[in-house]
C-alpha cells in the first residue's frame, strides 16, 4: 500500500484526501476543524489518525498547504525585525511608491504598513552603481555598530537590503557574514536572496516581510517535517508554494515569504490537471468557501504574478495569479440607501455564522437565501454533523430583506442570490478582460463547499456555456495538491539590449542559474532524470518601466535570439493589443524555474454506459428565479451516479462536501472520471 | 426600480467603466498611460449626466462633464452613430491644459442617443515650444501647444484621416501620440458594444432610470449630510502661490469661503487677477475637484455622479483672475493651482464639520525632468520624476509620510531604474526631519531626494511651489517647513533654486537637492501627547530642538527620556 496525503489547512477547517496508488483512487475525504492558535494539534491528529488507519509505512507522500505565513502577516504576529539599508536611504521602505492606490477618492487613505519602527532602520556606507560596480567599498564599522544597536534594540531578525545588490551581491554578502558572526542563529535575509530583482522598495520591503514572518514560519514548518517524518518513516513532507509547486521544509527555510499564498494555489493546479485530462484549454476556477471566492483564469498555463500584496504589504513573490472577492455562504445581505439591495463583503464568519447555523445569528447569509430557494438541504451539511435551522433562515429573510422591500421571501432571497453572483460575474470579467480575453471562451470549474451551488447562475450571466465540477468539490483543494511537482525558482536582473547581445553570454547566464538549480533539487534527493529546468526572460521595449515573461529554449546562436525577440512582439501584442517592431528590446531579467517531478495520481477512467441511468432520492421545490417560479427539483446523491448518466435540470446533486445545483433546461452528465459537466 | 435591479444595474455599469480603464491600460501606447495612469474614463446618460467613472484621476472629472455638454450643444442634430468627438481646447470646451486630449463617443440604440462615453488622456507631447509641450514659462495659450475645438474624429466608424495628419504633423512624438488617441477612440468603441449588451439586457428605460435614481441617492444622502452642518459662513481661507514661473518675485493670493445655507453648499472663489505665467486655472476644473473633496468628505462609499452636483454651487472671481483667467491666458501649470485651491477648500470645509476633514497635505508636489546627452550612448535622454510631499494630519492621527491626498497620484521611480537608465546618481531619498506641520496630530513630512550630473549637460525644470508658503495646518497648528531646492548644497557654489525652474543647464558633477514641504498639522501642538513627540524624537521624525520649540516636550538627548518638569514648565507657560 502506498498513500498520497493532501492537507488542506483553511481558516475553519483543514482538509485531508488521501489517494490510494494501488487502487488508483482517492479513499480518504475528511474534514478537521482547524485550530488557528495551535495549527500543530490538528497535524498531530491528522498524523495519528493516518498512522492508525493505514499503518506508518504506508505513506509515502504528505503535501500540505498552509496559512501560517498569510496569518502571521494579516495577524500581525511576526517578530521584532531590523534592517540595514544603504547610507542616504533610510526611508526607501517608509516612503514606499507614494502611491494611493486605487483608493483615489479616500481622504483617509492608510499609508502602507510598516513591520518595523523607522529606528530599526540602520545605514551602511558602500555603494555599487547600476552595474553592480562597487563606488565606494562597504564600510564594516558602519555594519558592526549598526548591528550592535539593533540587538540592543531587540531584534529577532535582521534584513539586509542594499542599492544594486541584485546585480551584485557581495556587498550584502559579506553584511550577513557579519550578522552571523555577531549573532549566531539570528534569522538573516539578504534582499539578494530573497528577490534578487531591481526596484529597491518592492525589494527592501519583500525582505522585511520575510524576516518577520521568518523565525515563527520556519520554526513551524521545522516541527512539521519532523513529526512527520517520525510518524511515517517512508514519507517525503512537502509544503505548497505560491507559485503552485511544492518545496521541503529546508527549502523553504529561509524564504518563508515563498508560502504566503500556499492555501489557494492547490485548486488552480487541480484544476489544470483535470483539463488536459479532458483535453480543455481555457479554464476560469471559482473557488467559494464561507466568506470568499478565490478565481483563477487557466488560459491554456495558470497565468503569475511576480508580486502579490497581502494586507498592503507588497510581496515580490512569485504567485498564481488568483483574485479573491468577499462572496462566499456566510456574506451578509442587507438593504441600505433606502432601498439598495447589497449583499457582503461582510460576513458572518464562523461564528455565528449564517442565521440558520441558529447560533445566535439574525442577518441574513447566502447560505440563508440557498435555504430558502431550497437549492440548499437542511440536512446536507457538513456531512450530516450540522442541521441547518431552515426557519431561522426564513426569518432572517423575512425580517431583514422581504418586509422592508415588499417581496416575498422567496423574491428577496432569490434577489440575494442575484446580486452576489453578479458581483462575482463582474469580477471575473475583471480578470479576463485585463489579459485580453473573452470570459464566454473558458469552461467554469467551481468548487469549495459553496462553488458548485451558485455555479450555474454565474455561468448564465457570465455566457459560459460549460461547467466541469469535480468529484468532491468541497476538498478539492487538498487533491490538487496531489498532483503538483516541486519547484525551485531563480531570478535575476540583467539589463540586456537584445540587439547587442551576445548568444553565448546569455546562454551562460542561464545556464549558471540552472546548474545552481538542479544542485538544490539534488540534494532534496531528487535524481536528474526527473528533473528539469523552464527559462523565461522578462522582456520590455527600451523605456517601458513593466515586463512581459517570454518563455525560451536554450540559446545557441543569433536565430534564437531574433525568435525570442518574434515571440516577445507577439505576447506583447497578445497582452497589450499592439507591438512596435522597429523599437529598442531589452532583457530585463532572467527565470529559471527548476521542477523536480513526482509521480502523479493515476486515476482510473470508467467507461460510460448508454444505458447509465440516475435515480434520484427524492424531490424538492426549488425556486429558480421569475420565468421558472417555484419547480419540483430531482435530488441526487452524487456518489450513488455512474459514468454516462445524463440528467436534465432543474436537479439537485447531493454530496458529502457540497451540493451542486443544476437549472432547468441545463443537462449534467457523469464523465468517466466522475466529474460533473453540465452544459446549458 | 427594485432593490435588486437597483444594485444589479448600478454595478454592471460601474464594471463598463472599470473594463474601459483596463482595455485603455492594455492598449495604450505610452509610459503616461501604462505607468502613470494619467487618464479617466466615465459614462455619461442622455442628457450628458455624469453616472459613472473608472479609476480616475480626479482632475480630470469636472472638463469630461464640462466637454460632454458643449458636444451636445455644438453638435445638436448632426450627432450619429458611429461618430467619435476629439477636443483639448481649454477655453473653446474646457480642459485642464491642452496635453490633456479627450475622445467622447455617442452612444445610439437604434436611432435614439440614450448615452455618451467620454474619456480624457495625457499626452507626452503635442508641439509648442518645449519638448512635452507644457513650458513653464509660457506667457500665452499658443505657446502651450497644438489646440483642437471639438471636432469629429470618427465619422460613422471611419477615422478622420484628415484630422489624424494634421495632429500628427503637430507632436513630436506621432507614433505614440496617435497610438494613444486610437486607443482612446477604440476603447469607446469597445464600451459602446458593452453599454448596447446591457441596454438589450435590462432595457434602456430601466438602465436609463436606474441611473436616474442613484443620482436622486446620492442627492437624498448628501441633503442628510447638509442638514447637520449649521447654516452660515465658513472662512475665507486664504493662501497663496509663490509665483507664475515668469515674474519670480510676486506672490499669487487664492481664497475660498464655504456658505451652508438652505441645505446646500455654496463655495465661494477668490483669487488675484490673472498671472503672466500658466499658472491660471479654469473654473470647471476647481468646480470638479470641490466636487469631489465633497464626495470624499460626506459621501466616501458612494458613486461620483450628477447627483451631487445639484447641491453644490460655486461663484467665481470676475473673468480676467488668475481662477478664471481671460482666453488666451495659458495654463499648462494647471496642477499648482489645483493643489493650493484644493487647500483652502478643505480648510473651509473642516471649519464647518471640524471631525471630518484632515488638515490640507503640502500641496507641494510637483515635478523634475532634466535632457540631455548620454555619456555612454550619445542618445539624447529625457528624464521626468514626480514627488510628493505629505498629507495633512487627521483629526485622530498623523498624516502620511510622502503622500498626497487629492490632485496627485503618481508613483515614484525607483532609484535603481533610474540610475539603469539615465547618467545620474541619486545620493540621498529620505524623509525631511521636522518638514511636517506640528500639531497635536501632526501632517505627513516631505521627502528629500539629492542627484548627481554624471553627464557633461543636462537643462532641467522644475514644476513645484510651496517655497515661500507652507500648509499653515488647522486649529491652532504651526505652519509646516516649506520646500527648497539647493544647488551643490554645502560648497562653494551653494545657492537656492526657485520653485519654478525652466531650462537651467546643470554640469558634470552638479549636485541637486530638492526637499518637499511636509503635510500641515492638525490641533494645537503642545496638547500632543509627551509620548508621542518622544516617539517621534526616537525615530527621528523630529528633532530634540523641535520638539522642545514646537512641542514643548523636553528630551533628554543621552537617554531619551522626557523631562517631566521642564516639560510642564514649557507647557504651562505657553497656555498661560
Amino acid at each position: 500500500m502506498s498513500m498520497r496525503i493532501g492537507i488542506d489547512v483553511g481558516g475553519t477547517f483543514t482538509d485531508v484526501t488521501g489517494f490510494d496508488d494501488q487502487l488508483a483512487e482517492v479513499v480518504l475525504i475528511r474534514k478537521y476543524s482547524s485550530n488557528p492558535a495551535e495549527p500543530m494539534r490538528v497535524m498531530q491528529q491528522i498524523a495519528t489518525d493516518l498512522a492508525g488507519e493505514f499503518g506508518p509505512e504506508a505513506v509515502s507522500l504528505i503535501l500540505h498547504g498552509s496559512t501560517a505565513a498569510l496569518n502571521t502577516l494579516l495577524e500581525d504576529k511576526g517578530v521584532k525585525v531590523g534592517l540595514l539599508t544603504t547610507a542616504g536611504f533610510r526611508d526607501v521602505y517608509e516612503i514606499g511608491r507614494q502611491w494611493r492606490g486605487e483608493e483615489v477618492f479616500n481622504i483617509f487613505a492608510p499609508p502602507p504598513k510598516m513591520l518595523l519602527e523607522r529606528r530599526a532602520v540602520q545605514e551602511v556606507r558602500g555603494r555599487l552603481d547600476w552595474s553592480g560596480a562597487e563606488v565606494e567599498p562597504l564600510n564594516r564599522e558602519d555594519i558592526e555598530r549598526g548591528v550592535r544597536v539593533l540587538l540592543e534594540q531587540g531584534v529577532e531578525a535582521i534584513a539586509v537590503a542594499f542599492l544594486f545588490s541584485y546585480a551584485n551581491p557581495a556587498h550584502e554578502r559579506e553584511a550577513g557574514e557579519i550578522i552571523k558572526a555577531m549573532a549566531p542563529g539570528l534569522f538573516v535575509a539578504l534582499s539578494s536572496d530573497v528577490n534578487p530583482e531591481w526596484r529597491e522598495y518592492e525589494r527592501t520591503a519583500s525582505t522585511v516581510a520575510n524576516c518577520y514572518i521568518g523565525p515563527p514560519v520556519s520554526h513551524y514548518l521545522h516541527n512539521l517535517e519532523e513529526l512527520l517524518v517520525e510518524t511515517f518513516p517512508n514519507c517525503r513532507p512537502l509544503m505548497m508554494k505560491s507559485d503552485g509547486g511544492a518545496g521541503s521544509a529546508t527549502m523553504l527555510a529561509n524564504k518563508p515569504i515563498q508560502t504566503v499564498m500556499s492555501g489557494p494555489v492547490a485548486g488552480v493546479i487541480g484544476s489544470r490537471y483535470l483539463g488536459d485530462l479532458k483535453g480543455i484549454e481555457n479554464l476560469i476556477t471559482f473557488d467559494t468557501g464561507g466568506t470568499s471566492s478565490d478565481m483563477a483564469v487557466i488560459p491554456n498555463r495558470p497565468l503569475f504574478k511576480s508580486e502579490v500584496a497581502v494586507g498592503r504589504h507588497p510581496l515580490r513573490t512569485q504567485t498564481v495569479d488568483i483574485d479573491t472577492i468577499g462572496a462566499g455562504g456566510g456574506s451578509i445581505a442587507s438593504v441600505e440607501l433606502s432601498g439598495v439591495l447589497r449583499v457582503g463583503p461582510r460576513s458572518a464568519g464562523a461564528w455565528p455564522g449564517p442565521a440558520c447555523y441558529d447560533r445566535g445569528g439574525t442577518e441574513p447569509t447566502l447560505t440563508d437565501a440557498l435555504v430558502v430557494l431550497g437549492h440548499l438541504s437542511p440536512s446536507a451539511l457538513l456531512q450530516g454533523d450540522m442541521r441547518l435551522a431552515s426557519d431561522k433562515a426564513w426569518q432572517a429573510v423575512r425580517d431583514k430583506l422581504a418586509t422592508p422591500l415588499a417581496m416575498s421571501e422567496t423574491e428577496a432571497a432569490w434577489g440575494v442570490l442575484t446580486v452576489l453572483a453578479n458581483n462575482c460575474v463582474t469580477a471575473m470579467r475583471t480578470i479576463t478582460v485585463e489579459r485580453g480575453y473573452d470570459p464566454r471562451e473558458f469552461v467554469l470549474v467551481p468548487f469549495g463547499g459553496m462553488g458548485p451551488t451558485i455555479a450555474s447562475k454565474i455561468a448564465a450571466d457570465l455566457g459560459v456555456e460549460r461547467l466541469l465540477v469535480p468529484r468532491d468539490p468541497g476538498t478539492f483543494s487538498a487533491w490538487g495538491m496531489l498532483v503538483t511537482d516541486v519547484h525551485q525558482e531563480m531570478s535575476q536582473t540583467r539589463l540586456v539590449p537584445l540587439d547587442g547581445a551576445e548568444p553565448a553570454e546569455v546562454e551562460a547566464l542561464f545556464a549558471a542559474m540552472e546548474e545552481r538549480i538542479l544542485a538544490d533539487l539534488e540534494r532534496e534527493s531528487f535524481p536528474r532524470e526527473r528533473l528539469h529546468t523552464l527559462r523565461s526572460a522578462g522582456m520590455r521595449y527600451r523605456g517601458q518601466s513593466y515586463e512581459v515573461a517570454v518563455p525560451l529554449g536554450p540559446i545557441t546562436g543569433r536565430a534564437d535570439l531574433d525568435q525570442l525577440a518574434a515571440r516577445f512582439h507577439e505576447a506583447h501584442y497578445r497582452r497589450y493589443g499592439h507591438m512596435a517592431q522597429n523599437e529598442t528590446i531589452d532583457i530585463v531579467s532572467f527565470k529559471v524555474t527548476g521542477v523536480g517531478e513526482i509521480n502523479k495520481p493515476v486515476l482510473t477512467p470508467v467507461a460510460r454506459r448508454d444505458d447509465a441511468v440516475a435515480e434520484p432520492v427524492g424531490h424538492r421545490s426549488a425556486y429558480f428565479g421569475a420565468e421558472h417560479g417555484r419547480l419540483e427539483a430531482a435530488v441526487y446523491r452524487r456518489s450513488s451516479l455512474v459514468p454516462g448518466a445524463k440528467v436534465t435540470g432543474p436537479a439537485i446533486f447531493e454530496e458529502r462536501t457540497s451540493t451542486v445545483v443544476l437549472y432547468p433546461g441545463q443537462v449534467a452528465t457523469v464523465d468517466e472520471y466522475l466529474n460533473l459537466e453540465i452544459e446549458r | 426600480m427594485n432593490a435588486i435591479e437597483l444594485e444589479v444595474i448600478h454595478q454592471s455599469t460601474l464594471q463598463i467603466a472599470r473594463e474601459l480603464t483596463l482595455n485603455m491600460l492594455r492598449t495604450g501606447y505610452s509610459t503616461i498611460i501604462k505607468e502613470s495612469q494619467d487618464f479617466t474614463f466615465a459614462i455619461f446618460d442622455r442628457r450628458g449626466r455624469l453616472v459613472a467613472q473608472g479609476i480616475p484621476q480626479p482632475l480630470h472629472i469636472g472638463p469630461l462633464v464640462a466637454q460632454v455638454n458643449e458636444i451636445r450643444r455644438n453638435f445638436a442634430g448632426r450627432t450619429k452613430p458611429g461618430d467619435a468627438f476629439i477636443v483639448n481646447h481649454p477655453y473653446r470646451a474646457c480642459q485642464n491644459h491642452a496635453t490633456d486630449v479627450t475622445v467622447i463617443s455617442p452612444v445610439f440604440m437604434g436611432e435614439a442617443l440614450v448615452a455618451y462615453i467620454g474619456n480624457i488622456a495625457h499626452k507626452p507631447d503635442l508641439g509648442g515650444k518645449v519638448p512635452g509641450t507644457n513650458s513653464g514659462d509660457a506667457t500665452d495659450l499658443f505657446q502651450e501647444g497644438l489646440l483642437i475645438p471639438p471636432l469629429k474624429i470618427q465619422v460613422g466608424g471611419e477615422i478622420n484621416e484628415d484630422l489624424r495628419e494634421m495632429i500628427c504633423a503637430n507632436t513630436r512624438t506621432p507614433e505614440v501620440t496617435w497610438g494613444d488617441i486610437n486607443a482612446q477612440i477604440k476603447t469607446n468603441n469597445y464600451g459602446l458594444e458593452k453599454l448596447a449588451e446591457l441596454f438589450d439586457k435590462y432595457g434602456v428605460e430601466a438602465v436609463l432610470g436606474c441611473w436616474e435614481r442613484w443620482m436622486d441617492i446620492c442627492e437624498e444622502e448628501l441633503r442628510k449630510e447638509i442638514a447637520r452642518i449649521p447654516e452660515g459662513v465658513y472662512g475665507p481661507e486664504i493662501d497663496y502661490l509663490d509665483d507664475d514661473g515668469v515674474d519670480l518675485e510676486r506672490s499669487h493670493r487664492v481664497s475660498a469661503s464655504l456658505e451652508v445655507k438652505g441645505g446646500k453648499l455654496h463655495f465661494i472663489l477668490d483669487s488675484d487677477a490673472q498671472a503672466r505665467g500658466p499658472i491660471n486655472l479654469r473654473p470647471c476644473v476647481s468646480r470638479n475637484f470641490i466636487e469631489c473633496l465633497v464626495k470624499m468628505v460626506f459621501l466616501p462609499n458612494l458613486p461620483v455622479n450628477g447627483g451631487l452636483s445639484r447641491l453644490v454651487s460655486v461663484s467665481y472671481p470676475p473673468e480676467g483672475s488668475l481662477l478664471n483667467p481671460r482666453f488666451p491666458a495659458p495654463v499648462n501649470m494647471y496642477v499648482r493651482p489645483s493643489q493650493i485651491t484644493t487647500s483652502v477648500v478643505m480648510r473651509a470645509l473642516a471649519k464647518a464639520v471640524p471631525g471630518r476633514v484632515p488638515a490640507p497635505g503640502s500641496a507641494a508636489g510637483g515635478s523634475l525632468s532634466s535632457a540631455g546627452r548620454h555619456p555612454a550612448t550619445g542618445r539624447w535622454f529625457s528624464q521626468y520624476e514626480i514627488f510628493n510631499g505629505g498629507t495633512g494630519a487627521r483629526p485622530f492621527a498623523d498624516g502620511v509620510s510622502a503622500m498626497d491626498e487629492l490632485v496627485v497620484n503618481v508613483m515614484n521611480t525607483p532609484v535603481e531604474a533610474l540610475e539603469s537608465e539615465f547618467p545620474v546618481r541619486v545620493e540621498r531619498y529620505e524623509l525631511a526631519t521636522d518638514s511636517a506641520g506640528p500639531g497635536t496630530f501632526r501632517g505627513g513630512l516631505g521627502t528629500r531626494r539629492q542627484w548627481r550630473i554624471l553627464s557633461d549637460e543636462s537643462a532641467i525644470n522644475l514644476r513645484t511651489d510651496r517655497f515661500k508658503h507652507a500648509s499653515p495646518g488647522l486649529f491652532s497648528a504651526l505652519p509646516a517647513q516649506p520646500s527648497r531646492a539647493v544647488l551643490n548644497p554645502g560648497t562653494p557654489e551653494e545657492r537656492p533654486l526657485t520653485s519654478k525652474v525652466s531650462g537651467l543647464r546643470l554640469h558634470k558633477d552638479d549636485v541637486l537637492s530638492w526637499q518637499l514641504a511636509g503635510g500641515g498639522g492638525w490641533g494645537d501642538p503642545y496638547k500632543r501627547d509627551p509620548e508621542r513627540v518622544r516617539s517621534d524624537v526616537i525615530n527621528g521624525y523630529v528633532s530634540i530642538d523641535a520638539a522642545r520649540r514646537d512641542y514643548g516636550v523636553v528630551i533628554d538627548p543621552d537617554d531619551f527620556s522626557i523631562d517631566r518638569l521642564a516639560t510642564g514648565k514649557l507647557r504651562v507657560e505657553e497656555a498661560a
